[in-house]
């Protein structure tokens, strides 16, 4: 994120999996990790938009981060909802369990590969490789709400 | 600057402008009893609380401002300057230009302004001989301070009061209102515990959860007092641009309501009073033709009546000629010729857009966009209800219902596709069982329900909602509907099943949804889910058009 890549040379960052991917965000954004609660569905929502949930008493929206970016989506035991919050959002995204937190040297991040990618790959900040693996950073509002914006817009235009 | 000094200077702001609200009180109070000292007193200590405290956190231009200001006052308190209607109209404009110069620095602490004009005013109210020799002018501020010492030390006790954030005080509600959900769940299984120990400190817990909640509540409730000192200065504007010689007699200004409702009713009322004294009060000469006092009065009066608040707008003046509202209605084509209306009819007719009677349009009322900005201002922002009654000659009575709060509503949970939705209780009009016979197709249309000799269209919830159909056909025809009726539309709406009644409490939605259309909120449920409240009108004005233009592609499906 660009905030923590301003002074520190480390940051913190939650790595969670998308069905079988790993991908991590900053963990300051990170409100708390929940088990998948109960949802209540929104109508006028496209499908990777689950619905809304109660925290403690506030109505947050929860987001399939999955489906959303064309990853394969199923519900386990293991189903984790991520509460992200930056700003004046709040969202719980929906991923498939939630690894580690881990400790990265800013330098250490690469820039995304240069692929010609179908839909926009705006939302990846960049990839870390660790033992093996390799960890997609990304920015969940950017991968979020712009395009969600975008929806409820065009469905105000239709109205 | 540091943040100390910006936060000693915002905190200063926030005094000042409570103290001039305090202040233009008082003036008003002075124009009307001249000879009040103990007015002019209590000016005086705010004054030199303001200059102080302004000089203090660095606010010297202000301070200075004020110095002069006060000099003048001691003037008027020493008898060297006679108060009249000049005088009064000098200290208001005082008032508020040092109001603006609150606001003006609230926004940019650098900013700097030019009082010249007003302390050339000020400077030029001064006697031209000094009747007062140097030995009672000191004994002059020596009383002034006397009296001010002392009101400062009894005025440290009554003001015991701590300014806390809304967003802070939100989420207290917010916790509470999770904490009486728990409550009732905890309630729920107190059968199953044996410990009679633990029965006890549940329902003692129950009491105590009430407790809080109910104390959490009035912390968002703010008295009216404010909101009708704005009316005070208003009447003497108005009135006095207009020539006329009202009084506004205010009653119950400690009422209180919450926060939200106040800061959405100061427009409406500001309307309904000038309406008044533009429309309403005659000019004195008419008054005292028809017998009564040259000076018209309106009243404004506040109460609490079962769990409502009731605000009245009352003004003796000419009342309305429902003749006349007729006449105009038919020249603006609002109604027809032949359409017959009963004496109230026609005098709700003033609600309408676009109405006006007044021939001359002046910058107090009379652009006829007034009566129904109130209405629709009243309906919809703050949920409640204005009618009004009228009688030539006597004057003109608007009777305002208003909700305690904008937090709560009563709401109506009704099912449709496996999912709980609330209808605002204030939109439906009954509830009803429907039988096919009482159902027919009409092509075009849709379906049309016909209910007592009247027909409306019938839809359906989970359509309006595009629900997956797949979930909807499972469920069994002939559910429950739900009458809606406004002024514009009446329809009946098809749900699954009607749950019950409930107390409802209103939380926002999420930013990324917060411009989905149909939508009036979202509210946690008695089990903990989240469920959304609806806009029906809005729904179905949707619903509408999406019927048109997608009619042939369902046909298809």
């Amino acid at each position: 994120m660009n905030e923590d890549s301003e002074k520190p040379s480390t940051a913190s960052y939650l790595k969670f999996m998308l069905h079988e991917e790993n991908y991590a965000i900053p963990l300051l954004m990170v409100k708390e990790v929940i088990a998948l609660p109960e949802v209540t569905s929104l109508p006028h929502t496209p499908k990777y938009f689950l619905g809304m949930m109660n925290l403690r008493g506030q109505i947050i929206s929860i987001i399939d981060l999955r489906s959303k970016l064309g990853i394969k989506s199923d519900f386990n035991a293991e189903t984790t909802v991520i509460i992200c919050e930056k700003g004046a959002y709040c969202i719980g995204i929906v991923v498939n369990s939630v690894e580690s937190v881990f400790v990265l040297n800013e330098g250490e991040i690469k820039p995304k590969p240069q692929i010609e990618a179908t839909n926009s790959t705006e939302y990846i900040h960049g990839v870390f490789g660790q033992e093996n693996e390799l960890i997609i950073l990304i920015d969940v509002f950017k991968a979020l709400d712009l395009a969600d914006q975008d929806v409820m817009k065009k469905l105000e235009k239709a109205a | 600057m540091d943040a100390f000094e910006k936060e000693l200077k915002m905190s200063f702001l926030q005094e000042a402008w409570q103290m001039l609200q305090d202040t233009e009180t008082c003036f008003l109070l002075l124009e009307k009893n001249h000879q009040d000292a103990g007015m002019l007193d209590q000016i005086f200590r705010l004054a030199h609380n303001l200059k102080g405290s302004a000089k203090a956190v660095g606010f010297s231009q202000l301070g200075e401002f004020v110095h002069e200001f006060e000099t003048f006052l001691m003037q008027l308190k020493s008898h060297k300057v006679q108060l009249s209607e000049t005088i009064a109209t000098l200290l208001l404009d005082c008032n508020d230009h040092l109001k603006i110069w609150i606001k003006k620095l609230t926004n940019n602490l650098n900013e700097q302004i030019n009082s010249e004009e007003l302390l050339s005013r000020l400077r030029f109210e001064e006697p031209l001989e000094v009747t007062l020799d140097d030995a009672q002018l000191l004994q002059l501020v020596f009383d002034a301070n006397a009296s001010l010492s002392q009101q400062e030390s009894t005025g440290a006790q009554l003001d015991e009061t701590i300014r806390v954030s809304i967003p802070r005080l939100e989420k207290l509600m917010n916790n509470v209102g999770e904490l009486v959900i728990l409550q009732s769940v905890l309630n729920q299984h107190k059968q199953d515990i044996i410990s009679p120990l633990l029965t006890k400190t549940i329902t003692q817990l129950g009491k105590i959860t009430k407790d809080i909640q109910d104390i959490s509540m009035g912390l968002r409730m703010m008295a009216l007092k404010q909101t009708f000192q704005k009316m005070q200065r208003i009447v003497r504007d108005s009135s006095a641009k207009l020539g006329k010689e009202v009084q506004l007699l205010v009653e119950g200004e400690e009422t209180e309501i919450d926060k939200t409702v106040i800061e959405n009713l100061s427009d409406p009322l500001v309307h309904l009073i000038r309406n008044a004294i533009d429309h309403g009060i005659e000019m004195p000469e008419e008054r005292e033709e028809a017998g009564k006092s040259r000076r018209g009065r309106i009243y404004l009066k506040a109460y609490h009546s079962s769990g409502k608040i009731i605000l009245q707008v009352r003004d003796d003046g000419r009342g309305l000629d429902s003749q006349l509202l007729r006449k105009k209605a038919i020249e603006k084509g609002l109604i027809k010729e032949t359409d017959v209306l009963s004496d109230e009819e026609a005098q709700c007719l003033i609600f309408r857009a676009g109405f006006s009677t007044k021939e001359n349009v002046s910058d107090i009322s009379g652009r006829g966009v007034g009566m129904d900005v109130v209405k629709t201002n009243i309906e919809k922002i703050l949920r409640g209800r204005i009618t009004l009654t009228s009688q030539p000659g006597m004057g003109t009575l608007f009777h305002i219902e208003l909700p305690l709060t904008l937090a709560i509503i009563e709401g109506m949970i009704v099912s449709a596709a496996n999912e709980k939705y609330i209808v605002p209780l204030a939109h439906i009009h009954e509830s009803l069982q429907v039988e096919p016979s009482m159902v027919r197709k009409v092509s075009g249309l849709g379906r049309v329900l016909r209910l007592r000799s009247e027909e409306m269209p019938l839809l359906k919830l989970s359509d309006l909602l595009f629900l997956k159909p797949s979930l909807v056909r499972s469920k069994n025809h002939g559910g429950m509907a739900l009458v809606i009726r406004s002024e514009t539309t009446t329809f009946a709406l098809e749900v699954d099943d009607i749950i019950g009644q409930h107390q409802i409490v209103i939380k926002n939605l999420g930013q990324e949804v917060k411009n989905m259309k149909g939508v009036a909120g979202g509210a946690i449920l008695g089990d903990g889910k989240a469920a959304l409240i609806l806009d029906l009108y809005e729904l179905a004005r949707q619903g509408e058009s999406s019927r048109r233009t997608h009619e042939p592609a369902r046909k298809a499906l």
